[in-house]
């Protein structure tokens, strides 16, 4: 099917073809057999991105039993999309206005000592500390990726501490390297959303569970040995959902071993539905064994970092980067 | 703030996720709306636990009929969400009524064919089953795009380095789709689709 057919069909599913265009459309459909099947295909797709948007709202009326959604009409319904300014800055100004008034007040007001020359026009330095010396300027709220970024940045490069027998702080020892990657790894890794709501529950009502929803809802809760316990030992019959979730209960109970083979088993298959993920996680997973599992570490990262179609490609690159300055 | 139905309705089309959760919330957390819907139900044959189903499916169709500007404002919302919910469960009951029972309970009401009712639910599983085949974040970006975002706004949101990278994944995720249903022939050809 030809690239300006595919955008027409695309175009008329989501009504962007004006009434005439529509009508033209429809006639051609019926007398184009491909046509009709290509328009029968993509709107299968569509009907699959809705179905995607049925279970997410699914499963966030699930969340709303406990706990509701944030009212984004709180300061103002008429409100853009952007965040409206904080009350706390006001409060600051005022707070600093005040503050400045009653200095200069008791700085004007100070005694004049004999062996000071006071020269109004050349104002001296009060030998008192300004209050606002330490003042730090109010920054405007970071996006919460920057600064948990940073926080990374900060805890991975910072310099060991020195020891030192001259002064009284108590002797640190250097972090060793090993342990450098283990905390890259561990402030890199994050859990998965959650994936009950992607699990197929029975149909007709049934409200009974099985195994594999019940170790999720574990995870979810961040009780992962009840989870592992749900979840079973792994076996070849495994489907690769199973086996991603137990990929990261054993690497929440730190069986990194058992973590990376999880995540291979489901890496390594065409068409995974978490393959990019387990493939993700597989790479911090090998870096959780250095320096044992260097190689492999390596090699995979080489291959996606180097795949542009990878979705966690920049993460990829960062990761070998900052695996790069604690060798 | 009173919460009107153009308030809602303009939260549900805005593009804005936050301001469509906040939207369904209020027809979620509405008590009266949700004990109509489960009395209906309890009334026509079923019992509390169907309510709630009936409920969840209800507001799903509803968010599917907005996006889909079939809702005509002739009603208020409550209606509408009522009707979809009574319509729903007055269909789940003929889906699974023994076979050779008739009822003359709505007899006005349009009546499916079995081999209609069992093609759609063979089609849900397909749908189901070629889902499963995405991964995490594909399913967001095809959420999204199915919320008419724009590929710069799915760029922002999920990190993507260009509007362009973000349009080439969506192809990608959706060939993923394609793929599934390629590999069921018999089931496209009973939904008349040869390819």
């Amino acid at each position: 099917m030809s690239e300006s057919a595919y955008h027409k069909i695309e175009n008329y599913l989501t009504g962007q073809l004006s009434d005439e265009e529509v009508i033209a459309f429809e006639k051609d459909i019926q007398n184009d057999k491909a046509l009709a099947d290509a328009l029968a295909l993509q709107k299968l797709e569509h009907d699959a991105m809705d179905r995607i948007l049925e279970t997410d709202l699914k499963s966030k009326m699930a969340k709303w039993k406990k706990t509701p959604p944030p009212n984004p009409f709180e300061n103002d319904p008429t409100s853009s999309k952007k965040n409206p300014p904080s009350k706390s800055w006001t409060g600051w100004l005022f707070g600093l206005l005040g503050l400045l008034i009653f200095a200069g007040i008791v700085y004007t007001n100070l005694p004049a000592s004999e062996n000071v020359i006071q020269d109004k026009s050349t104002p001296t330095p009060s030998s008192e500390p300004s209050p606002f010396e330490n003042v730090i300027p109010i920054e405007e709220e970071s996006s919460l990726p920057n600064l948990e970024e940073k926080k990374i940045e900060e805890e991975v490069n910072s310099p060991p501490l020195a020891s030192d027998k001259s002064q009284s702080v108590p002797k640190t020892n250097p972090p060793k390297k090993e342990n450098r990657y283990l905390l890259l790894a561990q402030n890199t890794y994050e859990s998965i959303p959650s994936i009950v709501s992607n699990l197929r529950s029975g149909e007709g009502g049934n409200s009974e569970k099985s195994d594999l929803e019940r170790a999720a809802e574990a995870y979810d809760q961040k009780q992962y040995a009840a989870a592992q316990k749900f979840i079973g030992n792994p076996a070849d019959t495994d489907e690769s959902t199973v086996r991603y979730l137990r990929g990261h209960i054993y690497f929440n109970l730190e069986n990194y071993q058992g973590a990376a083979k999880e995540f291979e088993a489901v890496a390594s298959e065409d068409f995974a539905r978490d393959k990019e993920g387990a493939q993700w996680y597989l790479l911090l997973t090998y870096l959780m064994q250095f320096p044992d599992t260097k190689t492999k570490f390596d090699s995979l990262g080489k291959t996606l970092s180097e795949n542009e179609f990878f979705s966690k490609r920049e993460e990829v690159q960062q990761l070998i980067k900052k695996v790069v300055e604690i060798k | 703030m009173e919460v009107t139905d153009k308030i809602l309705l303009d939260a549900i089309l805005s593009g804005n996720t936050l301001k469509r959760d906040w939207a369904f919330y209020q027809l979620y957390s509405n008590a009266r709306l949700k004990n109509s819907i489960i009395q209906y139900v309890t009334t026509h044959g079923g019992n509390a636990e169907d309510g709630e189903d009936v409920f969840q499916e209800a507001m799903c169709i509803f968010d599917r009929n907005i996006r889909q500007n079939k809702f005509t404002n002739e009603s208020t919302l409550f209606t509408y969400l009522f009707a979809i919910a009574k319509w729903h469960w007055v269909t789940y009951k003929r889906k699974h009524k023994k076979h050779g029972e008739f009822s003359n309970e709505y007899p006005d009401e349009k009546v499916e064919s079995v081999e209609a009712l069992f093609f759609e639910k063979e089609k849900k599983e397909l749908l189901d089953m070629a889902i499963q085949n995405l991964d995490i974040r594909c399913q967001e970006l095809l959420g999204y795009y199915k919320l008419d975002y724009s590929m710069k706004e799915i760029t922002e949101l999920l990190g993507f380095s260009s509007p362009a990278m973000a349009k080439k994944q969506a192809y990608r995720c959706r060939g993923r789709l394609r793929k599934v249903f390629l590999e069921n022939p018999l089931l496209l050809k009973a939904l008349n689709i040869e390819i």
